[in-house]
């Protein structure tokens, strides 16, 4: 019986770690959950290594999270505001609130970035913050959109992900634009699909 | 194939409904031109008693230990049989100055549009009082009164049904079958709600639309292999937030931020400032807009339809509340409870609830009726609008320092949609119970008042919202 469920585990951790290797996503669609305010804002400071209190501030002033938009991301506030139950589920200032903290989110994260002296040291690590998009090479971005996919959904990006993420940072629009800019844009670009929102 | 063959008989017959048909569609027609009715439900948190303000008994020896008021204290104006409570001391004993707002000063300036109606309602819990308020107890369904408006009304606005309530009064209805776009978007701070209405507008370091086109346009491409598997799978949360994001577009296509605006000094680093002209209209009836949040949701409800973002707006007290009183004024952080501060207070809590939740109601009709509707209209925002005073119970009619829950109370309309300057049932001086009145002539009695689904027919009646076994009360219309 010992060896029998000594077994079954070594087979798991092996389909974990074959999984793990081929940066497949394993989930059960029926039962995917929307991720509320309070997790959002975990996973998100987690994945954008950025303190919660520092994650999103609208207008430099309101608290995203805990004031603005907790309503709109799923969250409520029985004890100020009589609210004893989160919405069912998101609705269209959902749709929007996601935008703006993924968005806010992102662009704290590049600000933090350039305040960090050793390029090392910084989120971005793959990117000059302050060359022109024309003149990075496909090979950091390439290592950024890794970076990036790790953190948002530990895994790595297949390689169509990976192109898409190319093809937008050729797009001509971008080439004469400051590299803070375009982390920016990828980062909002990864973080705020569904995937990130929904567990 | 079941192919059609007309006889003789069901030729004439649909030559005969022809001239009826195309006149039903006309009336349709017409109806959806015309512009909806605007619904603003004002929620009294806490019990707002009737005879408190617009139904005060004249204190007698039959009912000297019951909550009445000498006739010295009672205000009454002429061409008009409401009468109202005179400006008594704040709740504490706070002395009231000479120049704040009274009861009487709402009743002079919009009698004509007041129907004041007894009611009775079911429960005595706050909680399901106040949903019971909005829904009529269910009688339509479960759906709530901004939730029919949605429903039948809401294709015309954008976010049909806004609601800025807490606790009972800002729950969803309980009909499963409603349409998605017809539940509530709850707004926690009026000042601040132009926020929700753009996915990038006033963030720091603002991108230009194209960015932004292009990086959704990426975001979309990335998630396209991980939805298709996600939605072979049934999953409502998930469909839910996919069709919202595809409504965000024409949301933010109508570029309601600066409209709905009404952050002071609200700009960030790297963004442009975009000032609202309409705040300093706002300002002369609500100054202290930026300081009160009643205020700022009273104003944020003016501008949703003034507009036409929404047709239902929700709008409640908070649980503290913020006055002025003395001479001079001194702002007073007080009444944790609203309407329900009554338990240790009860007359002064009622007096200042009901004055300062009047002040409000009158700076938003003005505002209202100040707005014309439309560019070559000789009509204003108001000639359409009606608010219901919603609270969840009357309070105990003993003469005692505080007051519990009590089902008997009335019910506050303002409409030129209704027929104003009524009071239907009135009250039994006696027991100070409100009475019944019958529907038609208006003739009180002493059957019972009007339900909580009796008011929601009311006001679906005047808003022109039809729903299977709605009641009917025409005294109020003719």
């Amino acid at each position: 019986m010992k060896t029998k469920n000594t077994f079954s585990i070594i087979v798991v951790l092996l389909l974990g770690w074959v999984l793990a290797l081929t940066g497949h996503t394993s989930y059960a669609a029926e039962n995917l959950i929307w991720k509320r305010t309070d997790l959002l804002k975990r996973t998100l400071a987690q994945a954008l290594d950025l303190d919660q209190q520092q994650l999103c501030l609208e207008l430099d002033r309101y608290r995203c999270f805990d004031y603005v938009h907790q309503y709109s991301l799923g969250g409520h506030n029985a004890e100020d505001l009589g609210q004893f139950q989160g919405q069912p589920g998101p609705s269209i200032t959902s749709a929007v609130a996601f935008e703006r903290v993924m968005l806010i989110s992102c662009q704290n994260r590049v600000e933090q970035d350039q305040l960090i002296a050793d390029p090392k040291g910084r989120y971005f690590s793959h990117l000059d913050l302050t060359a022109k998009v024309k003149d990075l090479s496909e090979q950091s971005i390439t290592l950024q959109a890794q970076d990036l996919y790790q953190r948002f959904f530990q895994r790595l990006p297949n390689p169509q992900e990976e192109e898409i993420l190319l093809n937008m940072t050729r797009n001509p629009i971008l080439q004469e634009l400051p590299v803070s800019r375009l982390a920016q844009l990828l980062c909002f670009s990864v973080g705020s699909q569904a995937e990130f929102l929904f567990f | 194939m079941q192919t059609f063959t007309a006889n003789r008989r069901s030729l004439i017959k649909s030559m005969a409904l022809a001239p009826l048909a195309s006149s039903f569609r006309l009336k349709a027609e017409s109806q959806k031109q015309k512009k909806p009715p605007l619904l603003f439900s004002f929620c009294a948190n806490g019990g707002a008693s009737i005879i408190d303000s617009f139904m005060p008994a004249v204190s007698h020896t039959e009912n000297k230990n019951l909550r009445a008021y000498p006739e010295s204290l009672i205000d009454s104006i002429p061409d008009s049989p409401i009468r109202c409570v005179k400006n008594l001391n704040y709740s504490l004993g706070i002395p009231v100055g000479p120049k704040d707002y009274s009861m009487k000063q709402f009743l002079q300036s919009h009698y004509r549009d007041m129907l004041i109606m007894s009611q009775e309602v079911t429960s005595v819990n706050h909680l399901i009082a106040a949903k019971r308020s909005l829904t009529g107890n269910g009688t339509n369904r479960g759906r709530t009164l901004a939730e029919e408006h949605a429903a039948q009304l809401g294709d015309q606005f954008i976010l049909p049904n806004i609601n800025m309530a807490i606790g009972g009064y800002a729950e969803n209805g309980d009909d499963d079958s409603l349409p998605e776009r017809c539940r509530s978007e709850i707004v926690v701070d009026g000042s601040l709600f132009a926020l929700s209405t753009h996915g990038y507008r006033q963030t720091a370091q603002e991108p230009e639309q194209m960015l932004m086109q292009l990086a959704r346009e990426t975001r979309n491409q990335l998630s396209e292999s991980w939805l298709t598997e996600a939605l072979s799978q049934p999953n409502a949360q998930l469909r839910s937030f996919l069709s919202a994001r595809k409504k965000l577009t024409s949301l933010e296509k109508r570029d309601l931020f600066d409209s709905l605006n009404l952050i002071p000094n609200h700009t960030v680093s790297g963004a442009s400032p975009h000032p609202n002209d309409d705040v300093s209209t706002i300002l002369q009836f609500l100054p202290d807009l930026f300081e009160n949040p009643i205020s700022s949701k009273i104003a944020l409800s003016y501008l949703l339809a003034k507009n036409q973002v929404t047709g239902a707006m929700t709008i409640s007290l908070l649980d503290s509340i913020l006055f002025e009183a003395g001479d001079p004024p001194e702002r007073i952080v007080n009444l944790p409870l609203g309407f329900d501060w009554s338990h240790n207070n009860h007359q002064g809590t009622q007096n200042t609830m009901w004055r300062i939740m009047l002040q409000g109601i009158d700076a938003l009709i003005k505002l209202l009726k100040q707005t014309q509707d439309g560019p070559d209209a000789s009509t204003s925002l108001w000639d359409r609008s009606l608010i219901y005073v919603a609270t969840e119970f009357g309070r105990s009619k003993e003469l005692t320092t505080g007051s519990g829950h009590h089902l008997n109370n009335g019910t506050l309309l303002i409409s030129p949609l209704l027929r104003g300057n009524q009071v239907l049932g009135g009250l039994d001086e006696t027991s100070l119970q409100s009475r019944g009145f019958d529907f038609v002539s208006g003739k009180p009695h002493n059957g019972r008042p009007p339900r909580e689904g009796d008011v929601y027919s009311l006001i679906c009646q005047a808003l022109g919202l039809d729903f299977p076994g709605r009641s009917s009360i025409p005294i109020a219309f003719s």
